[in-house]
């Protein structure tokens, strides 16, 4: 929590810079919203979408949102969708991300430009270049893509395809599988779910272990973005030093060069860091609260009285502690 | 002696409140062990609040607390017997478990006047955190194994 205080500046800042303008239009059964840093809400129409914003739905739930004219987000019951900003690899620049950490969303896309955001799974990543296509999380971390009309190019462990009309993949735990045909209508995604669920079920343990795998993954970032926010911040600072004193001698120009070449230059990539180091580290917790919790509901409840079997608990044991000794410095009470 | 059975009323008042604030909030966790009883999971879920704290992990979505309460319907909850009711203080939190999580959970979601129903059942002691708000109408907040 100690790191976010010292950055707190950028990320206000960055919330009113990036906004998109998403708006709720239709609400069916239980639907909260919870904002980036209050506490959980009912959602209403005419909501608009702001970044760090979770809409969770319940099991009776369903929720609409309009991007602009012809850009649709349909959110199913029992689904977890938030509105995120960050890079989804080292080498990009931050974006806009629409994040599933469980559940089911269909997105339509009227226009296709640049400033389209990436999808997300606990475990994949979706570029979009096509116009209509469903994501599915399942309990156990897997996904499912489906594209119903255009094209899609999903990215999972290093790996990439391409989808298009009427072709879905699944992503497993250890990346993708291969591509298959799809019959319009004739995927259930209520049945691949509980499918997911029951697998979740069946190896818990091997389940917390590809989450401790996702989690290592996400904290390696967030530390190297931590440290690079942390080094540019100390730069910024001898920057600023070296540009007033430029000031004092009456070198204008000179110090204004310095602020265009390098001061602006590096304030960017400061920003950028501190949305990068957020962004992992809210990534964690997401993983914490949908798929850890959904495990431990579902082992602690089915051993209720024989206790915890040992394999569940040591891997339990190991998340818990590298997210209380690694993954809480990045957070502050409001996240909870 | 005026001042003192002023006093005395104050104080029998306070006690009357303070129990009458512990029945409801038996009442109160009772409900919920008797919905789980008779798998009334609709109404068990409409007594919890969210976020909820369950041992160390906090659960966010209706899925999560609908796929709890499943867990642990028709377990004969509903025979564990009152063992005692407490407010809760700085430490109550490592009832559930020790980790900042917990930690930040009662200190943004619970207040001191927050109950603790602690339950023996099947050689196990086991708590419900109630909220004393009446006007709230989720008010079962929180649920443990108590750890040794």
């Amino acid at each position: 929590m100690k790191y976010l205080i010292s950055s707190i500046f950028f990320l206000f800042s960055i919330n009113l810079i990036f906004s998109l303008n998403a708006e709720i239009v239709y609400i069916e059964g239980t639907v909260d919203i919870r904002p980036g840093s209050s506490s959980l809400r009912e959602a209403q129409i005419g909501d608009v979408l702001q970044l760090g914003d979770t809409i969770i739905t319940g099991m009776d739930g369903y929720c609409e949102l309009i991007l602009q004219p012809g850009s649709s987000i349909e959110i199913d019951g029992d689904t977890v969708f938030a509105y995120q900003r960050g890079s989804t690899s080292v080498d990009k620049e931050p974006e806009n991300i629409f994040h599933i950490a469980l559940g089911r969303v269909l997105y339509k896309f009227g226009i296709i430009s640049s400033d389209e955001p990436a999808i997300t799974t606990p475990s994949s990543t979706c570029g979009i270049r096509g116009t209509e296509f469903s994501v599915v999380a399942g309990a156990d971390g897997q996904s499912l893509y489906v594209v119903t009309q255009g094209e899609v190019a999903v990215e999972s462990q290093g790996q990439s395809v391409s989808l298009t009309q009427q072709e879905g993949v699944e992503v497993f735990r250890d990346g993708l599988g291969a591509k298959f045909a799809v019959l319009q209508g004739n995927i259930d995604y209520s049945l691949w779910r509980d499918q997911a669920a029951n697998r979740a079920l069946e190896d818990p343990a091997g389940g917390m272990a590809s989450v401790i795998t996702l989690l290592e993954e996400n904290l390696k970032w967030a530390e190297y973005f931590w440290n690079l926010w942390n080094d540019n911040t100390a730069a910024m600072q001898v920057l600023a030093q070296d540009i007033s004193a430029l000031r004092d001698q009456g070198n204008s120009d000179g110090a204004q060069e310095l602020v265009d070449q390098q001061f602006l230059p590096l304030k960017q990539q400061t920003i950028a860091a501190a949305l990068n180091y957020r962004y992992y580290a809210l990534s964690i917790l997401s993983l914490r609260r949908y798929m850890v919790t959904d495990f431990y509901i579902s082992v602690r409840t089915s051993h209720w009285l024989q206790g915890f079997p040992q394999d569940f608990l040591d891997r339990y044991n190991e998340f818990t502690n590298l997210y209380e000794n690694r993954v809480v410095p990045f957070l502050v009470e409001a996240d909870i | 002696m005026k001042n003192f059975f002023l006093l005395l009323g104050a104080l029998a008042l306070f006690l009357s409140c303070s129990t009458i604030a512990e029945k409801a909030a038996i009442e109160e966790a009772d409900l919920l062990l008797t919905s789980l009883d008779n798998n009334d999971l609709d109404k068990a879920i409409s007594l919890t609040a969210r976020p909820f704290l369950f041992e160390g992990e906090i659960l966010l979505s209706q899925g999560l607390v609908s796929q709890l309460w499943t867990g642990l319907a028709s377990m004969g909850l509903s025979d564990a017997s009152i063992d005692h009711v407490s407010l809760i203080d700085q430490d109550s939190y490592m009832t559930f478990d020790n980790s900042w999580e917990a930690a930040t959970w009662f200190n943004k979601y619970t207040d001191y006047k927050t109950l603790m129903v602690f339950y023996n059942w099947q050689n196990r002691e086991i708590v419900l955190l109630v909220d004393r708000n009446k006007a709230t109408q989720r008010r079962i907040l929180g649920f443990s194994e108590v750890l040794p």
